[in-house]
């Protein structure tokens, strides 16, 4: 800690970060596990902040050797402290990047070569590409007042192009939960794609529409989560814009919720070393904070200062969104619906902040004619503004408060990290549909 | 194993990987990657410099047609050999896949790599200042750069395998992303612009300025593109990312049944006569330069649609050996920890039919500039479809007439590869994972707009 405290001039803040990921990927198709690949990397990166300016200095390893040499970079490149001197004998702190859960490699091989047969021999005969990566990703900082484990987290994460009876559709599975859990839920979600009921076109324009979980996690993510990230000076967005104002109907609450382990977002500490806060981003309805990390000048970090790696700098990201649930059951969200839509799988989405535009990639959704979901729908997109959105969410929020294993990692400013959702359905009215080609 | 010498570490995995794979049927090849980048990001909360050096191994064990795949930085890189022969048991064979032979004529090269130094982060400063003074003259203050990124890197590379090859390389590339807001009648309108080029020296700034002043206003300030027939001018730019979207109908032997379906097994063009898709790693104003691939195959110059008939295909050395065919060096590695895969490096129209795009505009009475792309082309090879949302301007007597703020171009993907009418000399590039695709303006007339 001295190396890293002697660093710092006057003003100046920061920390050293390691890294030490673990991926070991399958991927295979209808002809079985075709490839496996083991990926280990491991990094450190020193990171030096001030009002105006920071600097990171990254090196591969997390030797001794290597912490020395990124601090002696980061105090040439940086303009050192009168006083310091990387020498052999300020030794580094001594974190121990903590073990990663102890699963034998070989096992989920054999285990994911079993699913493999499984979809093959599916009565539809998918042709499919299908990917699983079980990844170990250990992270520690050290700041001039302490070394911290961010914690283990370990997920699974998996990556799909089925395409059968001429049809095709993405897939995508994201899960902290233990291993033998997530391989079976993965295995369930799969098989459930595999659909060969007859799909219908969509209808185009102003629809209304009831999300299910695992779709609503991905609506609160892009409208809320995004819009409330603290980009450097300001929270430069539709909702940062209006702190404290109501925005939605009044018992709604939007938490970031990074402690939550058993979600794939979820950690101890952060990229910078600050614990792991609660935030209400909504509260009762209204806008009640945001998101920040130690790059935001405006704010206290509470928390939300996350990298990819340790070659990037962090800046404040999401990391779980959980959502207050209500009493309404799917069935009555559906009848107080009527006539619209019902989304029960998204692949992709988006948001400007700014504008508050967003837009969702849905593959999976029903018709839903006087209250009962009815034909099955090909692939479209729904889009809105935020702040319309939240205005127009109905207050009768579902019973059926689940984690999504859906959303998986984000990607912003090419920096992709993992985020989990746990959400109840939800009613939205006032969206656009439009047709999409695949 | 001890610990070796940071020079000789390559070799010392290698010998130790190789000793071990004698029997038959067996090979491997060792692909080392040092490279140091700088980043430099300027936006509210100041500037911000990162500088990265890294250093990586991957090993790929093939036996059989069985290939295991793995990757590690310099300290854990004599676990390799292990690591990778656990995991073979699991794999299944695959055609073609035989480590990298040498091709004739090609020379070997041993030495070890040096490290890569870091660029100044003055450069990139200075290419974010030009930016943003682009941006404030050129819009009087309607746009502003909320945040900038420039980031310039070098890598060299090295392989080596049991088929007798090894090699040696260096690439650059250098990006420029930055995010910009528009501002009018009260409404804003943000966007993410993304340039990229061999040097930061090369990055086109002042392009890269207007098109991000034409993408936040436009849609602020046009009206929709009424219904009709016009004839329909797509600036490079737009048909750059469409372009780019077609390229992995080209990766190797796995597009090949769709291919002949939409040309009929030949009987019908690709697209029109003035139309012929090449892949290079030199092309001019190109997004990469390559020398050779991820594989270590010398890069060249592979045409894949000549004249509108399809005539090849970009391959990697398990797809060349498939189809029969030498390698054209088309194999990317989008990290040194990612498996090699097909990709591009400058897949564009090859713009020597071209004309003045000066003279294209001439020559359009009643028509619409597709200016710049609004989202990302959602197209479907399998259905033959695709539908373009981008913004630009009505043209009347070869002169822009009005903003238009939503541009839909919808239809069948080969009645527009074949309805292009004429091509402009002025080729333009914009990435795509692991390369640059380009295209010149393209025309096309009489485009039913819905």
């Amino acid at each position: 800690m001295k190396l890293v405290s002697g660093l710092f001039r006057r003003g100046e803040t920061g920390e050293a970060f390691r890294q030490r990921k673990t991926r070991v990927t399958w991927s295979g198709s209808e002809a079985g596990l075709t490839g496996v690949a083991r990926l280990e990397e491991s990094g450190t990166a020193i990171r030096i902040r001030s009002r105006e300016h920071s600097l990171l200095v990254a090196r591969e390893g997390i030797t001794h050797e290597v912490f020395r040499l990124a601090v002696r970079e980061a105090g040439r490149r940086n303009g050192s402290a009168p006083f310091f001197k990387a020498t052999h004998n300020s030794n580094p702190p001594r974190v121990v990047l903590g073990p990663g859960p102890d699963q034998d490699i070989d096992d989920i091989g054999l285990q994911l070569s079993g699913l493999f047969a499984r979809i093959s021999r599916e009565p539809r005969h998918p042709n499919f590409k299908l990917s699983v990566s079980w990844v170990i990703d250990r992270r520690a900082v050290i700041t001039p007042r302490r070394a911290v484990d961010c914690g283990i987290p370990a997920r699974l994460e998996a990556s799909a192009t089925l395409r059968w009876a001429s049809r095709q559709r993405e897939f995508s599975y994201h899960s902290a939960a233990p291993l033998g859990r997530a391989l079976d839920e993965l295995e369930e979600s799969l098989l459930s794609v595999l659909s060969e009921e007859r799909e219908v076109d969509p209808p185009e324009g102003p629809v209304s529409a009831v999300l299910t979980p695992e779709a609503a996690a991905v609506f609160w993510h892009e409208v809320v989560g995004h819009c409330l990230e603290c980009e450097g000076r300001e929270v430069s967005s539709v909702l940062g814009r209006v702190q404290g104002a109501a925005v939605a109907a009044q018992g709604l609450d939007v938490i970031a919720h990074p402690s939550r382990l058993d979600l794939p977002g979820g950690y101890l500490f952060d990229d910078e070393g600050q614990p792991a806060q609660e935030v209400a981003l909504l509260r009762d309805g209204c806008v009640a904070g945001a998101l920040s990390g130690g790059q935001c000048t405006v704010r206290e970090s509470n928390g939300h200062g996350r990298t990819s790696d340790y070659r990037r700098p962090p800046h404040s990201r999401m990391s779980n969104l959980v959502v207050s649930g209500g009493t309404a059951s799917p069935a009555e969200l559906l009848s107080h619906l009527g006539d619209g839509l019902l989304v029960s799988s998204v692949s992709f989405g988006a948001a400007d902040p700014e504008s508050g535009r967003f837009a969702m990639l849905i593959e999976e959704g029903r018709l839903v004619r006087k209250g009962k979901a009815g034909a099955r729908l090909k692939r479209f997109s729904l889009t809105g503004y935020a702040l319309e959105a939240l205005h127009n969410l109905d207050g009768a929020l579902g019973n059926d408060l689940r984690p999504a294993t859906s959303l998986s990692i984000c990607q912003k400013g090419g920096d992709a990290v993992p985020t989990g959702a746990a959400s109840p359905s939800i009613l939205i009215h006032g969206l656009t549909a439009r047709r999409s080609l695949r | 194993m001890t610990l070796v010498h940071d020079d000789t570490l390559f070799d010392a995995v290698f010998r130790a990987a190789a000793e071990s794979e004698r029997a038959p049927m067996t090979g491997l090849e060792l692909y080392e990657r040092r490279g140091a980048l700088v980043e430099v990001t300027e936006d509210e909360a100041g500037l911000a410099t990162a500088v990265v050096e890294e250093r990586g191994f991957a090993l790929r064990l093939f036996r059989a047609g069985r290939v295991a795949f793995a990757a590690a930085g310099p300290s854990e890189a004599v676990h390799l050999a292990d690591r990778t022969r656990a995991l073979l048991p699991r794999a299944r064979p695959r055609r073609g896949f035989r480590p990298p032979s040498p091709q004739p004529g090609e020379e070997t090269t041993r030495t070890p790599l040096q490290s890569p130094l870091p660029e100044s982060p003055e450069i990139a400063t200075d290419v974010i200042h030009r930016l943003r003074q682009i941006l404030a003259s050129a819009s009087k203050g309607a746009v502003s750069l909320t945040g900038a990124t420039v980031l310039s890197g070098e890598r060299r590379e090295r392989i080596e395998t049991t088929s007798g090859r090894a090699a040696a390389w260096n690439t650059a590339a250098a990006t420029l992303t930055a995010t910009v807001v528009g501002k009018s009648g009260g409404e804003r309108y943000s966007s993410r612009i993304l340039g990229a080029a061999p040097t930061m020296a090369e990055i086109p700034v002042a392009r890269l300025a207007h098109l991000a002043i034409d993408r936040v206003l436009l849609p602020l300030s046009g009206k929709p593109c009424p219904e009709g027939r016009y004839d329909l001018v797509i600036d490079p730019l737009v048909a750059g990312h469409l372009i780019g979207r077609l390229a992995p109908l080209f990766f190797g032997d796995g597009e090949r049944e769709l291919l002949r379906t939409w040309t009929k097994d030949g009987k019908e063009p690709f697209a029109s006569s003035v139309i012929s898709l090449v892949d290079s790693g030199e092309a001019p104003g190109g997004t990469v330069r390559v020398v050779r691939d991820a594989e270590g195959t010398p890069k060249r110059r592979t045409v894949v649609v000549d004249r509108g008939q399809l005539v090849g295909a970009l391959t990697d050395v398990a797809a060349a050996a498939r189809l029969e065919t030498p390698p054209t060096g088309n194999s990317i590695r989008l990290t040194w920890s990612a498996e090699p895969e097909i990709g591009a490096a400058n897949f564009h129209v090859d713009p020597s039919p071209g004309i003045s795009p000066i003279d294209i505009l001439k020559g359009v009475s009643r028509g619409v500039y597709a200016a710049v792309l609004l989202e990302k082309p959602d197209i479907d090879p399998a259905e033959d479809r695709f539908r373009i949302a981008c913004c630009g301007y009505s043209i009347e007597k070869g002169r822009p007439s009005g903003k238009l703020s939503e541009i839909i171009l919808a239809g069948r993907l080969t009645v527009l590869l074949r309805s292009i009418q004429a091509i402009g000399d002025d080729p333009k590039f914009v990435s795509i994972p692991g390369g640059g695709a380009g295209s010149p303006t393209l025309f096309i007339p009489k485009w039913r707009f819905l």
